[in-house]
């Protein structure tokens, strides 16, 4: 999918970006988005966060580093 | 004590009719010589007879409305906590956290689509785990 946005051109939605030599996702970034307002409005589900944060590729690599049964 | 008067007549009665063996005669004696000098002993066992019987009425009735108050406060919270767990399973649609999952659902890969349901359907589960504390308190968002 890419969408001609003003001032940046052919914006691939299906790449990842780049930001601080991590490579993020569009849907990780919005998943990401959504866990900030939710935190901002004092929403304090840890079930439902720990559920965003699994939905994101950061976030699994991370929990199965962490919690890995062939560590 | 009319008991004791009544046992004391009995043996009289028993030992007058003859036909007794002396081993039997003495012992019977002995009851009714030991009935006869020791009023206290009697007294102390007629009051250790009623406390014992008022303390066995008193567990009896005690184990009797115990059972009968668990099995019916038992049956009560079960059938409350079925209630609630069946309330809660049945309001998935009511439920903000799979309503939020599932509306990021267009906008997530294929892949991580099948994860959401499988996410939401742990979070109902988490939903039911909170009804089955012990204390039946549920956290408050």
């Amino acid at each position: 999918m890419t969408i001609s946005i003003p001032f940046i051109r052919d914006f691939n939605f299906d790449e990842p970006i780049e930001i601080l030599g991590i490579k993020i996702n569009f849907e990780d970034l919005l998943i990401f988005g959504v866990m900030y307002l939710l935190y901002k409005e004092d929403v304090r589900d840890y079930l439902l966060f720990i559920s965003l944060i699994l939905l994101t590729d950061i976030g699994q690599n991370i929990f199965f580093s962490l919690y890995s049964p062939f560590k | 004590m009319s008991d004791n008067k009544d046992m004391n007549n009995m043996i009289n009665d028993f030992l007058s009719n003859g036909n007794v063996p002396d081993n039997v005669k003495e012992m019977l004696g002995n009851l009714k010589s030991n009935n006869q000098n020791n009023p206290a002993n009697t007294n102390i066992n007629e009051i250790d007879q009623e406390k014992i019987s008022n303390i066995i009425n008193m567990l009896k009735n005690n184990n009797t409305n115990n059972s009968t108050n668990n099995d019916n406060s038992i049956d009560m919270e079960t059938l409350l906590k079925i209630k609630t767990i069946m309330d809660k399973m049945g309001n998935n649609q009511n439920d903000p956290r799979s309503n939020l999952l599932k509306s990021l659902k267009p906008y997530l890969k294929d892949t991580k689509k099948e994860k959401v349901e499988q996410y939401i359907k742990m979070l109902n589960m988490a939903k039911v785990m909170d009804v089955l504390k012990p204390d039946g308190s549920e956290d408050k968002k």
